[in-house]
């Protein structure tokens, strides 16, 4: 039989959730992107405030709706609206930001409160900020007792988004 | 340290200038008072800062420019994935009032413009004030705006 699933990715803003669901999807993506003015909190150009939608069809012919998040929080009144029903959240860090931890902590305390599914870690921008190590977000989790999949992602690679896919698909079937 | 952080973002987002945005107060002024019937009009940017407002009842121009210009780039994606071009603007009918939201092309900064009426009022009348406003609001984008890029 065939399965409709939904999977989210969320993230501060530059983090590559719009990259990632381009990297995943076998459809040409819906975006909602528009010109950035909030260049104090990220350089680039465009930005997402709605959503971002592809799909992506894995072996067994299940089906995965990709969800992206709009990453600035004055859009978080979407983010328990995209989040209802999924499968599993996918939080993006983005390693060079100023704060990365931070970043992750605040993410995971909202998703707590609007989410009570799956939750893994994809640390982003990895290579722009080698010297800083990535067992920083490991004890951060192990200090708050927090235990979850965590790994080091490039958006660009589908490969390296899959992984993050296919951690909460293994945990789905495992249950 | 905190305001030092505080006024760096705040000063390294794009806005316009001080020239538009006293123009682009006196288009919404025109608008709200020749159009019966509106509770308030914001204009935004179109990823959700608040640009300019006059309201007449207590609303949050903050929240209301974040989720209007959510809800626009949303509408912007349906039409388009339904193969129509150049959405331009969205009108929602609640029971006690309306809402348009309009996109205002700007070549330079982008923003929309979203009006808040009473339920009874002539649809004509608000478009075509919406229309006159937008238009207004683009040319003067390009006169204040234009040497900016």
């Amino acid at each position: 039989m065939m399965q409709r699933l939904k999977i989210v990715f969320s993230g501060p803003m530059g983090a590559g959730k719009t990259e990632a669901i381009a990297s995943l999807s076998d459809i040409d993506v819906v975006s909602t992107e528009v010109q950035n003015t909030d260049l104090g909190t990220h350089t680039k150009s465009l930005t997402t405030v709605g959503m971002d939608y592809g799909e992506l069809t894995v072996d067994g012919g299940t089906n995965i709706g990709l969800y992206g998040t709009p990453g600035q929080e004055r859009f978080s009144f979407i983010w328990p609206i995209l989040a209802q029903g999924a499968l599993g959240v996918i939080i993006l860090v983005d390693h060079s930001a100023a704060d990365p931890i931070a970043d992750m902590a605040r993410y995971l305390e909202t998703f707590d409160k609007i989410y009570q599914g799956r939750i893994v870690i994809g640390v982003s921008h990895f290579d722009e900020k080698p010297e800083r190590p990535f067992d920083i977000y490991r004890d951060w989790l192990k200090d708050n007792e927090r235990v979850l999949p965590i790994y080091p992602v490039d958006m660009r690679k589908k490969e390296d988004v899959l992984l993050l896919v296919e951690t909460i698909i293994t945990a789905l079937e495992q249950e | 340290m905190i305001n030092d952080t505080l006024f760096q973002t705040e000063a390294s987002r794009v806005k316009p200038s001080d020239k538009y945005l006293a123009a682009a107060k006196e288009v919404l002024h025109d608008l709200v008072h020749t159009t019966s019937g509106i509770d308030g009009v914001l204009l935004a940017s179109t990823d959700g800062f608040e640009v300019a407002s006059i309201f007449q009842k207590d609303y949050d121009g903050g929240k209301l420019s974040a989720v209007g210009s959510s809800i626009l780039a949303l509408v912007q994606a349906l039409t388009s994935e339904a193969r129509l071009t150049g959405c331009r603007s969205v009108i929602l009918d609640a029971q006690d009032g309306k809402i348009m939201i309009s996109a205002v092309a700007n070549k330079n900064q982008p923003m929309i413009i979203i009006l808040v009426t009473k339920q009874q009022v002539l649809l004509g009348q608000i478009m075509h004030g919406m229309t006159k406003a937008t238009n207004q609001l683009v040319t003067l984008d390009e006169q204040y705006h234009g040497d900016l890029k």
